[in-house]
């Protein structure tokens, strides 16, 4: 992503947002509230368009005009708000909007039996105990709700997922096994972007961090290389700016989102 | 002591009433039961066929309306009543340059544009749904009393008759063209992504765009269909009447809200069914014919409905606001 910038009436919410990712990285995204790290990841998922700037991918620049573009580039997104359907059950969440259907007489009818099966296999992979699939959402509790939010992202087998802020409402047990499913994504080559105000998370599953502050980018750098002290500085701006990574990962030769070789050339 | 009782005995009762079906079906027969006794021609089996062919109409446009109000952002179309009137009118004068039955083929699009008029208002103009279509209610009856001078048309070819007055095997027509449109809509509703789309706009909005649903194109094809059911509405009641009347829908948009409502379709959308909308088509039908039979003119009938309405609305409060017990301390 280069140059993006986005205001919503007069409030700037990201100015000339310079962000890139490789495949097999987890990249953390911190910030005060506010800050726009929201905001970034849904122009990444089309549910914003920016005023300015453009997204490339593998050195292809994109539009998205909605989720669905974003989607079809490989791009899933577990939103802050988790975008639920509160009277909806568990299944019909984890497949909205990308409802796995069946042929029956030249008409597509759902196909529930497969669409319970998979959202069963979803959630037993992140280790997530529910009584039942049939009950609506709203009477789930908040780490649940966040789990099946999560379980709709990766039944899209993208190649991209944001995560804002997936552990929020989770208890200890159930962050871990976020976090350790996160690591897991990384190691099937996927990319991953993890937002999150609990700095030990973000250190202990993060390869690279970027902290913006009133919309602007304003510390990058290897978590090897950064300490939650030097990160809190910029967070809260004590510290103004600090950029620990080669001009390569910066400036970008290529200015692509996703770069096989790019992740390894540069790291240092 | 009133709370203290409303907090043993409520949960159970609320129980009772989220299984709308059921109390439907209980209320059902206790309107059967109430008529019986003020009149014992209620349910003679003339009776019954005459409620079924009753149903074709409320049903048809309750359809539409369910689906509208299920979609939710204060989604509701009072035009029915008047596209059904309009599209009866333009059947009437197709009719007169071509055959009738190419002229009924032929105003269900025009029903169907009438709607989209709505859905473009409602959705991509974005005046507030309540607004826009009170806006056409008027505006399509005031064209159809326009082109008729308010004068009712007769003169339909008496074989055209078997749409509104026929039976097959006993079984009203009427009835039937009203499960001719019911069985599809369940299957969409229940069985494919658009069904699971309108429930999950009507659920949240944001979400729905979140997860890549265009909350507009819901609504606005769910205007559009409405528009088509009032067509066929219209095309029932001119060949019950061999007539089209420029006012025939009157007081339809409250009977197609009042089932909706009652069915159980929640007023804020996001969830209901359209077994719930049947049931309460009948329902309504019932009461309808029970007052006539009774002797209570057609005026009093509708406020009656109205008055229901009201009742079941604030029920759906109670039950929807976390029961009695919050609107007994609510209100002391
Ligand atoms: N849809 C919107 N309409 C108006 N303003 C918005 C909208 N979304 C975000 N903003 C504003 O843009 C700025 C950045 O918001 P954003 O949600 O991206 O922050 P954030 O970093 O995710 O914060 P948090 O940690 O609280 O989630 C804020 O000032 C916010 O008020
Ligand atoms: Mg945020």
């Amino acid at each position: 992503m280069k140059k993006i910038s986005k205001a919503f009436g007069g409030v700037i919410a990201l100015r000339d947002v310079d962000f890139r990712l490789f495949e097999g990285e987890v990249v953390g995204l911190v910030g005060d509230n506010g800050a726009g790290k929201s905001t970034l990841i849904k122009i990444l998922s089309g549910v914003y368009i920016p005023d300015k700037g453009d997204i490339y991918i593998g050195g292809e620049r994109v539009e998205f005009r909605s989720p669905l573009d974003a989607w079809k580039y490989g791009i899933a997104t577990v939103y802050q708000e988790l975008a639920l359907a509160d009277k909806m059950n568990v299944v019909e969440n984890i497949f909205l909007g990308h409802e796995l259907v069946k042929n029956v007489l030249g008409l597509r009818i759902l196909d529930k039996r497969r669409m319970r099966q998979r959202a069963g296999e979803l959630l037993k992979q992140l280790l997530i105990e529910l009584k039942s699939l049939d009950v609506p959402v709203s009477k789930l509790s908040g780490g649940q709700r966040q789990g099946i939010a999560i379980c709709r992202a990766l039944n899209l087998e993208a190649r991209v997922i944001c995560m804002d802020e997936p552990t929020a409402s989770m208890a200890v047990g159930e962050s871990e096994r976020i976090l350790d499913f996160v690591r897991r994504l990384r190691e099937q080559g996927k990319a991953v972007i993890f937002i999150s105000h609990n700095l030990e998370h973000v250190f202990r599953v993060v390869d690279r961090l970027v902290v913006l502050r009133h919309g602007r980018v304003v510390g990058e750098g290897y978590v090897e290389d950064l300490d939650k002290d030097t990160v809190v500085k910029l967070i809260t701006g004590v510290l103004e700016n600090l950029n620990l990574l080669g001009e390569e990962v910066r400036e970008g030769t290529t200015g692509d989102l996703l770069d096989r070789n790019g992740s390894k050339k540069v790291r240092r | 002591m009133l709370a203290l009782r409303s907090r043993t005995v409520m949960p159970s009762l609320g129980r009772i009433f989220e299984s709308r079906l059921l109390y439907l079906t209980m209320f059902i027969g206790v309107i059967i039961t109430i008529f019986s006794i003020k009149s014992p021609y209620f349910i003679v089996p003339a009776n019954f066929l005459y409620m079924f062919k009753y149903t074709g109409i409320i049903g048809i446009l309750g359809l539409g309306e369910t689906l509208i109000i299920l979609a939710g952002g204060g989604g509701i179309d009072l035009s029915v009543g008047s596209m059904l009137s309009l599209s009866g009118v333009l059947l009437y004068f197709l009719s007169t340059m071509v055959n009738v039955w190419l002229a009924v083929v032929l105003t269900v699009p025009l029903g169907l544009f009438l709607g989209a008029i709505n859905g473009v208002l409602c959705t991509f103009v974005g005046i507030p749904p309540f607004l826009a279509t009170l806006a056409t209610m008027f505006a399509y009856s005031g064209i159809s009393l326009g082109i008729t001078r308010g004068v009712a048309l007769s003169g339909f070819p008496k074989q055209f008759g078997v749409l509104g007055e026929g039976l097959i095997f006993g079984v009203p027509v009427q009835f039937l063209v009203l499960l001719f449109v019911f069985i599809p809509a369940g299957i969409m509703l229940r069985l494919t992504s658009f069904g699971k789309h309108i429930i999950a706009v009507g659920n949240s909005e944001h979400t729905a765009l979140l997860v890549g649903i265009s909350p507009k194109r819901v609504r606005f094809v769910l205007y559009v269909i409405s528009g088509g059911l009032a067509a066929l509405g219209g095309i029932l009641m001119d060949s019950w009447l061999l007539t089209a009347r420029p006012d025939a829908g009157l007081g339809y948009e409250l009977r197609a809200i009042a089932v909706a409502i009652l069915g159980g379709t929640h007023i804020h959308g996001g969830s209901g069914t359209l077994t719930g909308t049947l049931l309460a088509t009948i329902a309504i039908t019932m009461i309808q014919m029970g007052l006539q039979l009774v002797n209570v003119n057609a005026v009093w009938q509708l406020g009656i409905i109205g008055l229901l309405l009201v009742f079941v609305a604030v029920l759906n409060q109670v039950i929807g606001g976390g029961g009695l017990r919050k609107l007994i301390i609510r209100w002391g």
